[in-house]
């Protein structure tokens, strides 16, 4: 659905985009995960079809961005980090005159506004100016704006940025249902954010792909999980040590009285829910107190982790070389 | 055509619904107002005419092309300069249609507001009617003259404010150049094809008097052409600015 090989985008001198290649399938969620400045915004705007490449191809639904950047706009909704909005138009009015920019005939965009209004639970302001909606409405109107042509591909940049958390965790439910008929790309540079609503994830940094990994398909169970104790830590990490069924005990890093358990493979055999049960409810005998269980996801956050600590020093090594 | 239409319609709402439409509505139609009411009364004191309109109608028309230097790119800074600054011109730009598409319709937007309040302004010389039996030709002429004047600042107005993103200097840089532009005309030495294209002022006084020279028209068409074009240009760069 998206595919990208190659891209590279110098702004002046400045090289912005260093070669990426990535592909996004149909029906996928895919999150853009980097630091500010890594190149995100970039390359949603190439996708989007508003810029052009310095070299590189990227082709969105089979068409190439370059060369047949109408069909591309067509087939995408963009929706900016800083949400295009006539801020003295009234709702309703507003998504009519982005379907009509878009060719909409009078009929299907009064079916396609109520739609979309509906779909992103803005009806409740349909006759309300724009200027006058909270942050979290406005990006939702921005949203219904980014669908009404009935996009295949979605491309949200910073979706979330600068809204409060009822209003991310309402954004995020959003997206969830629209991915379900739709192929969606967002970029973030909160790493929660990523794993609360993507299938797949390409971190990027300082222009450049560090990692692609997939977060679905980790259900194999296989897992360490966090442990955490109100009180007895030093008993609970003796207990946890001296089951059969834990292959390694050790203490989570920057946290207090929490362990990351490992577990033998024939632990999970009865199920992942039953066994995590099980145990806990050794724990609980023994007289420990947990206070929380949870996966621990490893690779994501050590891999983000090492790429904004990578990006720190490179940056004090150039600060240093100006010296 | 009708995405540019969906943005000539909705620039033109716009216009009203912030204070600047308004605004400028109101400084010309005093403006017109304090012209009509000074030369009627001079011609009535004078008590003859050779041909009324075409008098009134000169001042009139030939001030508010002066004034209008100072009003339309107000218009233009609003319709390009702000869009690009707020973002919303990623909205026509992400859209499936062509450069000339949104060109079309931020040009035909503003001079649907200005041939409004032109209609409006029709008013002062049909008073007249209730005098005299003044020539209709002239009328017809006097305000061809006035909207093609508006068109070229339009013209103007937009391909200045496509360059920056920065309302001030888009505001300011088409009274500038336009002022440069009828100065320009008085430069010793320069021939006299330019000199005769480039005051705008000139031009439009000559439609008052009821003449429409083809040579005129053409070079109102010309202005208005290539500094569309030119704007053109410069919005399809912006896909591959470095």
């Amino acid at each position: 659905m998206i595919e990208v090989d190659g891209l590279v985008k110098y702004y002046g001198d400045f090289k912005v985009l260093h070669g990426l290649t990535f592909t996004v399938e149909v029906g996928k969620v895919c999150g853009f995960l980097g630091p500010n400045g890594s190149g995100k915004s970039t390359t949603m705007d190439i996708l989007a079809g508003l810029l052009g490449p310095s070299s590189g191809t990227a082709k969105v639904c089979g068409f190439d961005v370059v060369t047949q950047s109408k069909d591309v706009k067509a087939n995408v909704g963009y929706l900016p980090d800083n949400p295009p909005l006539h801020k003295e138009m009234i709702v309703e009015d507003f998504v009519d005159y982005v379907g009509k920019l878009r060719g909409l005939g009078s009929s299907q965009r009064k079916e396609s506004v109520n739609r979309v209004l509906e779909e992103c639970d803005v009806e409740d302001v349909r006759h309300r100016v724009i200027g006058n909606l909270s942050k979290g409405y406005r990006q939702r109107v921005a949203l219904c704006s980014a669908l009404v042509h009935q996009p295949k591909v979605l491309v949200l940049d910073e979706p979330t940025e600068g809204l409060d958390p009822n209003q991310i965790v309402h954004i995020r439910n959003l997206i969830r249902k629209l991915a379900l008929e739709r192929t969606v790309i967002l970029s973030s540079h909160i790493l929660s954010e990523v794993q609360a609503t993507c299938e797949q994830v390409i971190i990027i940094n300082q222009g450049a792909i560090a990692a692609t990994t997939s977060l679905v398909g980790g259900e194999s169970a296989a897992k360490p999980f966090v442990f955490r104790f109100s009180e007895k830590f030093s008993d609970a990490k003796s207990w946890l040590k001296n089951q059969s069924f834990v292959s390694g005990v050790e203490e989570l890093k920057g946290a207090q009285s929490a362990v990351v358990v490992d577990f033998k493979e024939d632990f999970w055999g009865v199920g992942r829910d039953k066994a995590l049960a099980d145990v806990n409810a050794q724990l609980v005998g023994a007289g420990l107190p947990v206070s929380e269980i949870r996966e621990h996801q490893t690779g994501l956050e050590s891999l983000f982790f090492d790429v904004i600590k990578s990006q720190a020093s490179s940056a004090e090594t150039t600060a240093a070389a100006a010296n | 055509m009708v995405a540019s239409l969906a943005i000539a319609q909705r620039d033109f709402k716009g216009f009203f619904g912030t204070p600047m439409g308004w605004i400028a509505a109101f400084i010309i139609f005093l403006i017109a107002g304090l012209l009509f009411y000074i030369v009627t009364g001079n011609l009535l004191a004078r008590g003859q005419a050779v041909d009324p309109v075409a008098e009134i109608l000169g001042s009139l028309v030939g001030f508010l092309n002066y004034i209008n230097i100072f009003i339309v790119p107000a218009f233009t800074m609003r319709v390009m300069s702000d869009e690009l600054n707020q973002g919303t011109y990623r909205l026509q730009a992400t859209a499936p249609i062509s450069t000339w598409d949104i060109i079309f319709g931020k040009f035909f937007g503003i001079m649907f507001y200005f041939s409004v309040i032109g209609v409006l302004m029709l008013v002062y010389p049909a008073y007249v009617f209730l005098f005299s039996e003044p020539d209709v030709a002239v009328l017809f002429a006097g305000w061809l003259g006035m909207m093609l004047n508006i068109g070229a600042i339009v013209a103007i107005g937009l391909f200045i404010s496509s360059l920056t993103k920065n309302t001030v200097i888009s505001y300011l840089g088409p009274v500038f150049f336009i002022i440069a532009l009828l100065f320009s005309a008085f430069i010793s030495g320069a021939p006299e094809w330019y000199t005769k294209s480039v005051n705008l002022l000139e031009l439009g006084t000559e439609f008052t008097r009821g003449i429409i020279k083809t040579s005129s028209l053409a070079i109102y068409v010309a202005i208005i052409g290539m500094f569309l074009f030119l704007s053109r240009l410069v919005l399809e760069s912006k896909r591959w600015r470095v």
